[in-house]
């Protein structure tokens, strides 16, 4: 962060968490897609919905060799990326459903798949809470209307409304976790920007000191020099007089830069007393 | 009365302001140009060191070791440009019968200082 303007430091460190949750968000995904087309093949063979799960996790590993090879990341691209994993997911979710009910006609599996969807945007969705929230409610939306358009042809339509409850509550959940890490990220940026701000003023307290350190000297040779002056030639007394004043000024200005060189230190000392 | 400071246009406007005010001044520039003078050295009544004598260089806190390992017996006062965080002057401070002033001191003082008996 040394030398980095506090918004620059924070934006850049918000990117860089946003960028780890693409990542995880695309490593993920990919992991999803492997285990299902397993599920799947074992218990229906080879379909639609596999081809497309393949070409899904494709876009995964394409997702994350992309990340990894932006150097000069931007939030835009992390964005775009995480979308780009997530969307597809949505359609993806709706063959992959059908699939499902073939193996476990209560729809079970199919709200469960939609809660984990549902909880992993939560957790996952890098920066923006509304981007977050638009997704979870999305897809909650999906699940609670498949659950009523497939349930009403199969056994599930016997299992009172438990499936939908708990989708709500998940989705209610999911919210809350998005809230809650929107504020922690803000928190975390606030403290980037003090931590950027403090290393700021210290070096310039440290410059300060410097700066009074080397004036001190040449100072004290021409208080002395003035003064030795003044006495040995007592007709110039208006011309020295000025010049003691100029040195006057150049103390007060001194003594001024002392004073900003200690505030840094004492307000570090009294953070490091609250920990 | 001694003077050691390693800035040269210091240590000579100091030497005039005294030998001005009627008074005896040794000034030295470093610990070995002390070690140099020390008969002299032994007779003063007050000494005035600075406390950075440049890098590299023995610092006033060795000069006071040295003054009194010998038997140095008068008041010694440290002159420093430095902050009161910078450790040698912290250590300076606390040296028993040590005094410390920063720069800039005012010439009335510097006289008034090399008048006492």
């Amino acid at each position: 962060m040394r030398g980095r303007r506090p918004d620059e430091a924070a934006r850049a460190a918000a990117v860089d968490v946003a960028w780890r949750d693409a990542i995880a968000t695309a490593a993920i995904s990919l992991l999803a897609n492997l285990l299902s087309i397993w599920v799947i093949a074992a218990a229906i063979g080879w379909s639609l919905g596999q081809s497309l799960r393949v070409a899904h996790a494709m876009l995964c590993v394409g997702a994350i060799g992309y990340l990894f090879r932006r150097r000069r990341r931007t939030m835009a691209e992390v964005v775009i990326s995480f979308l780009a994993i997530m969307l597809p997911i949505a359609p993806l979710m709706v063959i992959w459903s059908e699939e499902l009910l073939q193996i476990d006609p209560t729809m079970h599996a199919v709200i469960a798949a939609f809660q984990m969807i549902v909880m992993g945007t939560a957790f996952l969705t890098p920066t923006s809470f509304l981007l977050g929230a638009a997704l979870v409610a999305a897809f909650s939306g999906e699940a609670l209307l498949l659950w009523q358009v497939l349930a009403a042809d199969s056994a599930a339509a016997e299992i009172s409304s438990l499936g939908g409850a708990t989708m709500v509550l998940s989705a209610a959940i999911s919210l809350g976790l998005l809230l809650h890490r929107s504020r922690t990220r803000d928190l975390a940026q606030r403290l980037i920007r003090a931590e950027v701000e403090l290393a700021t003023l210290e070096r310039f307290a440290a410059i300060s000191d410097q700066v009074r350190d080397r004036v001190n000297t040449p100072l004290q040779v021409l208080e002395l020099g003035v003064n030795a002056l003044s006495r040995r030639v007592p007709e110039e007394a208006p011309l020295l007089d000025r010049m003691r004043r100029a040195i006057e000024r150049l103390v007060q200005l001194s003594s001024r830069l002392s004073r900003s060189g200690a505030a840094p230190a004492r307000r570090r000392s009294r953070d490091q007393s609250m920990w | 009365m001694l003077v050691v400071e390693d800035d040269s246009d210091l240590r000579e406007v100091i030497a005039i302001l005294i030998a001005e005010a009627g008074a005896d001044c040794i000034s030295c520039g470093s610990l070995a140009e002390v070690q140099a003078e020390l008969d002299a050295v032994l007779t003063c009544h007050l000494a005035i060191l600075d406390v950075n004598l440049g890098p590299e260089q023995p610092s006033g806190v060795d000069v006071f070791h040295w003054l009194r390992a010998h038997g140095f017996r008068g008041d010694i006062i440290f002159l420093t440009g430095h902050g009161s965080t910078d450790p040698r002057v912290i250590e300076a401070a606390n040296l028993p019968g040590a005094q410390l002033l920063s720069k800039p001191i005012g010439a009335a003082k510097l006289v008034q200082l090399a008048s006492q008996p």
